[in-house]
């Protein structure tokens, strides 16, 4: 049992590292990119897209916070997609 | 009859306010999905099934967001409404959002992510995740608090959860449910459902309320999103499970979960490829007593293969998706409750639009009993709307 913990924490430590690593030699990082890229790359992995059409400004707002905090989103990846959510309904 | 008035009379109130505040600093939305089966098993009669969860989200600035999840559903010739989440968010900071209140379950992608029936691909939960289709392994909903976030790294990002909460309480007497709430029916909506098993002594009842012991449990989850279309989480919850005062106090459980996501357009493939997958195993101490007297582990997981031809030119064709599942859970051979079960699904759907879908899917679901293995069959039809 114990054993198995520590195989998962070890992949895991291995894991974040090699992110670490890949991370820094990327060069688009999450905060260079604009705000259409954000929403392609964020707003389709666990449902279909909801098109920029379907909510009103003011309801984008309050569905990009309910998905900030349900997809972890950073606040810029969010700020950005509710700009571009905005501008393109 | 009289709650469906309310709730109507609450939503035309709701939608006011909605259209009275909409020029304000605080922001609503009324959202969430309704679905209705039709199920056809081999040896029962067809039935046909409805659900309707509406979500209320209010926030008073960029913030503060309250989220709330009803969940309706007729059982028994009558409406039974449950609280599916209610909670406070409160962004600190970039690196710590905090909830407070009853929320889906951190640790569980399926359950945080999946469940809804406009999002969940095949029109039924897989094994171990619901109380309704035998033995569940892993909570669906959690009440207490919670911290989350995610970090970016480069162009990768780590995302985390940890919570603290009343957690799952062991079940040690046959015909008593610790929280009231029974284990129904199968039940494969696609909703969460927390109950505990009649009948049944060994498995843990995740109701959540009331607490059977003054210990929380914790948990959590650590997500790292490789690359936009890849995420791979580690999830966990280690708990006291034994009711206070009784012979079993001291026993507590530990849940492990891992689980990967990965989607991704195709242009070879003239399509999306949505590929969901989640292991779940927990164990629960043995205390050495009585009828509990045994190595009470089980592992549940499921492995799901999704594609829909988006690009190909006709419209009918894009609109098409082709599911296929396999999920299995194995429980202690002494515990009450010890049928070990696999399953393959396949599905095909059809979307009307982003989430309006029809859902048509085939199961087969081998049961092994100590005399023998059985098959048994089922065809659901499913049309789910998320709004
Ligand atoms: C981590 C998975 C996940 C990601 C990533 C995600 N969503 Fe969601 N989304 C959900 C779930 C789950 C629901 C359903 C809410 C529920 O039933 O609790 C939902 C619901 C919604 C809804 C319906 C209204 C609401 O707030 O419930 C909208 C609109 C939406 N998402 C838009 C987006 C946008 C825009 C993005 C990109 C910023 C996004 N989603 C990214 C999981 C996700």
């Amino acid at each position: 049992m114990k054993n198995k913990i520590s195989k998962i924490l070890f992949v895991s430590l291995v894991v974040a590292f090699i992110l670490i690593v890949l991370g820094c030699a990327a060069d688009l990082t999450n905060a260079n990119k604009p705000g259409a890229l954000l929403w392609g790359e964020n707003c389709g992995r666990c449902h279909n897209v909801r098109p920029p059409s379907s909510l009103t400004d003011s309801e984008w707002d309050v569905a990009v916070l309910h998905m900030r905090t349900r997809a972890n989103l950073t606040e810029t990846e969010a700020e950005k997609i509710v700009v571009f959510l905005k501008a393109a309904n | 009859m009289k709650k469906v008035k309310i709730l109507i009379a609450f939503i035309l109130s709701f939608m006011l306010s909605q259209s009275l505040m909409a020029q304000k600093e605080q922001k609503s939305l009324l959202t969430g999905y309704g679905f209705t089966n039709l199920e056809i098993e081999s040896d029962d009669p067809a039935q046909f099934k409805i659900g309707f969860n509406p979500i209320f989200l209010w926030s008073i600035n960029n913030n503060i967001l309250f989220e709330s999840e009803l969940e309706f559903e007729i059982e028994d010739n009558s409406t039974v409404v449950v609280i599916e989440y209610a909670q406070i968010m409160y962004i600190a900071n970039a690196y710590m959002t905090f909830g407070a209140g009853k929320f889906l379950s951190p640790n569980n992608i399926f359950s945080e992510r999946y469940h809804p029936a406009w999002i969940n691909k095949l029109p039924n939960m897989p094994l171990g995740l619901s109380a309704h289709s035998g033995a569940q392994l892993l909570a669906g909903t959690q009440v207490g608090l919670q911290v989350r976030s995610g970090i970016p790294v480069g162009s990768s990002k780590i995302v985390y959860a940890l919570y603290v909460s009343n957690g799952p309480a062991l079940i040690v007497d046959e015909d008593e449910d610790i929280h009231g709430e029974g284990g129904g029916d199968e039940d494969p909506h696609g909703e969460i459902e927390e109950g505990g098993h009649h009948g049944a002594t060994g498995p843990l009842s995740f109701s959540n309320i009331p607490d059977n012991n003054s210990d929380k449990a914790i948990g959590g989850r650590i997500g790292f999103i490789l690359f936009p279309e890849l995420e791979i989480g580690y999830g966990f919850e280690t708990a006291r499970v034994g009711t206070d005062d009784t012979e079993f106090s001291d026993v507590r459980s530990f849940n492990n979960v891992v689980d990967l996501s990965y989607v991704q357009d195709i242009k070879s493939l003239a399509g999306k490829v949505d590929v969901r997958s989640q292991f779940t195993w927990l164990n629960v101490d043995n205390p050495g007593i009585d009828h509990l007297n045994y190595e009470n582990n089980s592992t549940a997981w499921y492995a799901q293969f999704a594609y829909q031809p988006y690009y190909i030119e006709s419209s009918f064709l894009q609109n098409l998706e082709f599911v296929v599942r396999y999920d299995q859970i194995d429980l202690p051979k002494e515990a009450e409750l010890n049928t070990d079960q696999n399953r393959i699904t396949v599905g095909v759907n059809y979307w009307l639009n982003h989430s309006t879908v029809i859902k048509f899917a085939y199961g087969n679901i081998t049961s092994e009993h100590e005399d023998g293995s059985e098959s048994e069959s089922t065809l659901i039809f499913q049309i789910a709307m998320g709004f």
